[in-house]
C-alpha cells in the first residue's frame, strides 16, 4: 500500500537513529551528574512559564473577541492571529536590542527618567518573548470554540438555577478542556523545540543541550541520549493530554445557536481591549517599529546580496517541502479513509508524531542517518568516480527533515478536510467506472482543494520561521533568512538582520492573511 | 392569573417580532402556540425565560413581578421556568443519568436519585441512564432534555418544537403519559408546535401568533 510504504519511508532515519544508540556504550552517569540537571530544571520552568501564560493570555483575547461587542473588534481579531508570523528569535535579539543600556526603547524611557538595570540575558526575557509568539497558538483555537459553542448549554443551566461557580465548573470548563489542552500541548512542543532564544538568550535548555554536545563537544552519544530525555519529557506531556482529552469524542453533538455578542460601553471597551491593544503592540507594533528604525537608521547596501540569495533559498526550500507534506498527507491520507483495521490507522498515523520531536533531534537523526547511507551507497557512488557524500549536507536531507518534523500540519488539515466530505462521492466516483487516480483528481482533489491551500499555507509558514534544523542541515554556504538572522545576531549585526527579519515576517503575514480569507469562504473544509 | 403577560413588544432592531401580545394562563394549564417559522415563537419563549428582554409590557408569574412596566427584569436563575430548545442542549459530557441529575441542584441529596430514576422510568429510558447523548436518537435526546427541565421543578414549563424527532407510534403512548405527568405537577405548560397531532394529544387550547400577537382562531 503507498500510504504504509510512504510512513516507513519517512520514518527510517528516525528508527535508525534509535538503533545506534544502543550500539554505543552508556554514559548516562557522566551526562546526569554533568548536565543533565540544569537542563531539564530549565526546561521545565520554561515550558510551566510560557504555557501558562500563553494559554491565559490566549484565553482572554479569545473570551473578549467571542464574546463582546465593541469598535475595532474585527481589526483586532486580525492583529491578534498576526504574531504567528513573529519569529520568537527575532523579538528575543529585538527587546534586548532596544531595552538594553543604548537602545531606543531605554533611551526613551530615561527622558522620562524610568531608567532600570534589568537582567535581559534572563530566563524572564525567554518566558517573556516566547509568550509573545506562541499566545497565538492558544488564542486561535479558543476563539474558534468559544465562537461555535452552544450557547443553549449556559441558558439551560441558568433556567435551572445553577449557580455561576458550578456551571463553570460542570459545564464550561469540561467543554473547553479539550481545546485547551490542545493549545497547551502545541505551545509545550514550541517551547521545547525552541533553540534561537534560549540560544541567544543564554539559557540551558535541552534543545540547547543537544546543539552544544554535538557542536561543541563533538559528542553524539551525549547529544542523542539527551534527546530521548527530551523524548520522556515530551510523552510525559503527551500523556497527561491524552488523559484530558480521552472524552472529546463526546463533544460532537451540532451547535444550534450561536452566542450573542454583548456589547460594551465605552468604560468597559476600554477595560476589556486596552490589555489586547498592549499585547498586539508588544508583539507586533513594537517589533516591527523598531525593525524599521534600524534599517532605516543604519542600511547597509552590501547586504542586499545575500538578502536575495537567502530570499531566494528560503522560498525554494519551504515552498518545496510545503508541497512535498501536501503530496504525502494526501496519498497518505487517502489509505487511511479506505482502511479498516486499525493497526494500518495506527501506522498511517505515525508520522503525525515528528511535530513532538525537537527540531535539533530531527535533524541530528537524519545527519545520523543520511552519514550512514551515503557510506552505505559509497561503492556505487565509487562506480561514478565520486567520493563525495551525495545526500549529507544536501538539501534533500534538510528538506526531508522539514517534511518529517511538520508533516503533521498538512496531514491534520488533509484529514479534516476528507472527514468532511466524507465517502459517498468517491464511492459513486467508483461505481461510474472511474480508476482510483482518476477520482483522486477529478472527485477528491477539486473538495478538498480548500484543506490542501490551508495544509500548505500553514506549513509553509511554520517552515519558514524553522531555526534549528535548517541551522544544522543547510549545506554548505546556503543561507536561509532564519539562518542568516540567526547569523547576524551572532555578529551583532543588529541593521542588518533587521531587514532579513523584516522580510520573513512581512512573507509569513502575507500568508496568514490569505489563510484567514480561506476561512471566511462558505464552502472551506 | 398564573402567568400573566400584558402588552409585550420585542424587536431585533427595526424587526418588531413580539408587538403589544397579552396572554393569561391558570396553573396547570397547557396551551399550544402554532405559527409559521420566524413569527416569533422561539423569541416569546426566550422573554418569558428571562434571556431576552422586552422593550415594553410587563410579565407576572405566581403573582411576582418577572418584568414590570418601567423595565426591571428578574433574571432567569429566578423565575422557576424551564425551558426546551429546538436542539435540545443536552450537556455533551454527561451521561443520561448526570444531565438530569444536574437538573435537581436545589433538591436535598437523599432525594436526587430516586427522582432522576422516576423521571428515568416516566420517560422510558431507564436503561440508557449511563448512554452519552451522542449516542441517542433524536426522540431519545428529545425526551432526555424533558426530563432534565422537570427536574428543577419549574412552574412554568416552555417546550419549542418538543415531539419533532418522535416517531408516530411513540408519540402516542409518550405524550399522554406527558400529559398525565404535567397534570400530576399541575404545572403549566406552552408548546410551540407545527404538528396538529401533538396539539390534539397534549393541548385543549390553541393560540395562533400572527404579526406580532396572539390570536384565537376558533373563537
Amino acid at each position: 500500500m503507498i500510504g504504509v510504504s510512504l510512513v516507513v519511508l519517512l520514518s527510517i532515519p528516525v528508527l535508525f537513529s534509535i538503533t545506534q544508540l544502543f550500539n554505543e556504550a552508556p554514559k548516562w552517569s557522566f551526562i546526569v551528574s554533568n548536565i543533565l540537571t540544569t537542563y531539564l530544571i530549565n526546561t521545565l520552568i520554561l515550558v510551566f512559564m510560557v504555557g501558562v501564560f500563553s494559554v491565559s493570555i490566549g484565553f482572554f483575547a479569545a473570551y473578549v473577541i467571542s464574546t463582546k461587542s465593541f469598535k475595532g473588534r474585527n481589526l483586532l481579531s486580525l492583529l491578534l492571529y498576526l504574531p504567528l508570523a513573529m519569529p520568537a528569535y527575532v523579538l528575543s535579539y529585538i527587546y534586548v536590542d532596544t531595552f538594553s543600556f543604548s537602545g531606543r526603547m531605554y533611551r526613551l524611557l530615561s527622558i522620562f527618567g524610568m531608567t532600570f538595570n534589568y537582567p535581559l540575558f534572563s530566563m524572564s526575557t525567554a518566558i517573556f518573548v516566547l509568550t509573545l509568539s506562541l499566545f497565538p497558538y492558544a488564542y486561535i483555537p479558543l476563539k474558534a470554540y468559544l465562537t461555535k459553542r452552544n450557547q443553549h448549554h449556559e441558558d439551560v443551566a441558568r433556567m435551572l438555577r445553577i449557580p455561576l461557580w458550578k456551571r463553570i465548573v460542570s459545564i464550561h470548563l469540561p467543554l473547553i478542556l479539550p481545546t485547551l489542552m490542545t493549545s497547551l500541548m502545541f505551545i509545550i512542543f514550541e517551547t521545547v523545540n525552541d533553540y534561537g532564544v534560549t540560544k541567544y538568550l543564554n539559557i540551558k535548555t535541552l534543545s540547547v543541550g543537544i546543539f552544544d554536545a554535538w557542536f561543541q563537544l563533538n559528542d553524539l552519544t551525549s547529544a542523542l541520549y539527551l534527546a530521548i530525555t527530551y523524548i520522556v519529557v515530551l510523552l510525559s506531556f503527551y500523556f497527561v493530554y491524552q488523559l484530558f482529552i480521552k472524552d472529546t469524542k463526546k463533544d460532537q453533538i451540532k451547535t444550534y445557536e450561536k452566542p450573542h455578542l454583548n456589547s460594551l460601553n465605552k468604560r468597559q471597551t476600554v477595560l476589556y481591549t486596552m490589555p489586547l491593544w498592549i499585547l498586539v503592540f508588544f508583539s507586533l507594533g513594537l517589533p516591527i517599529i523598531e525593525l524599521l528604525f534600524n534599517i532605516i537608521e543604519s542600511f547597509d547596501m552590501n547586504s542586499i546580496i545575500p538578502w536575495l540569495n537567502a530570499l531566494i533559498s528560503t522560498l525554494i526550500i519551504s515552498l518545496t517541502s510545503s508541497f512535498i507534506i501536501i503530496i504525502l498527507s494526501l496519498l497518505i491520507s487517502n489509505t487511511k479513509r479506505f482502511t479498516t483495521s486499525n493497526w494500518i490507522k495506527k501506522i498511517l498515523n505515525l508520522p503525525i508524531f515528528g511535530y513532538a520531536f525537537p527540531g535539533v533531534m530531527i535533524a541530528l537523526m537524519y545527519y545520523m542517518f543520511f552519514i550512514h547511507f551515503d557510506r552505505f551507497l559509497k561503492p556505487i557512488y565509487s562506480l561514478f568516480g565520486t567520493q563525495r557524500l551525495v545526500f549529507s549536507l544536501s538539501i534533500w536531507m534538510l528538506m526531508s527533515a522539514l517534511v518529517f518534523r511538520f508533516f503533521a500540519i498538512g496531514f491534520k488539515q488533509i484529514s479534516n478536510s476528507y472527514e468532511s466530505i466524507g465517502m459517498h462521492h468517491t464511492l459513486s466516483a467508483y461505481t461510474l467506472r472511474k480508476g482510483k487516480w482518476m477520482t483522486l483528481l477529478k472527485i477528491d482533489i477539486p473538495m478538498i482543494k480548500k484543506g490542501l491551500i490551508a495544509g500548505f499555507i500553514l506549513s509553509f509558514i511554520d517552515i519558514i520561521k524553522e531555526l534549528p534544523m535548517t541551522l544544522l542541515l543547510r549545506p554548505f554556504n546556503v543561507q536561509t533568512l532564519s539562518t542568516l538572522i540567526y547569523t547576524y545576531i551572532s555578529n551583532e549585526d543588529i541593521s542588518k538582520a533587521s531587514f532579513a527579519s523584516l522580510t520573513l515576517i512581512m512573507i509569513s503575514v502575507i500568508f496568514i492573511l490569505v489563510f484567514k480569507s480561506l476561512g471566511r469562504k462558505k464552502d472551506v473544509s | 392569573m398564573f402567568l400573566n403577560i400584558e402588552q409585550l413588544s420585542f424587536s431585533y432592531g427595526e424587526n418588531k417580532v413580539i408587538d403589544q401580545l397579552s396572554l393569561a394562563l391558570n396553573k396547570g394549564e397547557i396551551l399550544a402556540i402554532q405559527g409559521p417559522s420566524g413569527s416569533g415563537k422561539t423569541t416569546l419563549f426566550k422573554i418569558i425565560a428571562g434571556l431576552e428582554t422586552p422593550q415594553e409590557g410587563a410579565i407576572h408569574i405566581d403573582s411576582n413581578c418577572m418584568v414590570s412596566i418601567d423595565g426591571k427584569c428578574i433574571v432567569p436563575e429566578k423565575r422557576h421556568v424551564g425551558l426546551i430548545f429546538q436542539d435540545y442542549a443536552l450537556f455533551p459530557h454527561m451521561t443520561v443519568y448526570q444531565n438530569i441529575l444536574f437538573g435537581c441542584y436545589h433538591m436535598p441529596k437523599p432525594l436526587q436519585k430516586p427522582y432522576v430514576l422516576s423521571l428515568l422510568k416516566d420517560i422510558e429510558l431507564e436503561d440508557y441512564q449511563d448512554r452519552y447523548p451522542h449516542t441517542l436518537s433524536g426522540g431519545q435526546m428529545q425526551r432526555v432534555a424533558i426530563a432534565r427541565a422537570l427536574a428543577s421543578r419549574p412552574k412554568i414549563l416552555l417546550m419549542d418544537e418538543p415531539f419533532s424527532n418522535l416517531d408516530e407510534d411513540l408519540k402516542d403512548v409518550f405524550i399522554p403519559n406527558l400529559k398525565a405527568l404535567f397534570q400530576r405537577h399541575q404545572l403549566t405548560v406552552i408548546i410551540a408546535t407545527h404538528h396538529q397531532r401533538d396539539i390534539d394529544l397534549l393541548a385543549p387550547k390553541v393560540l395562533y401568533l400572527e404579526n406580532g400577537s396572539l390570536v384565537d382562531k376558533k373563537g
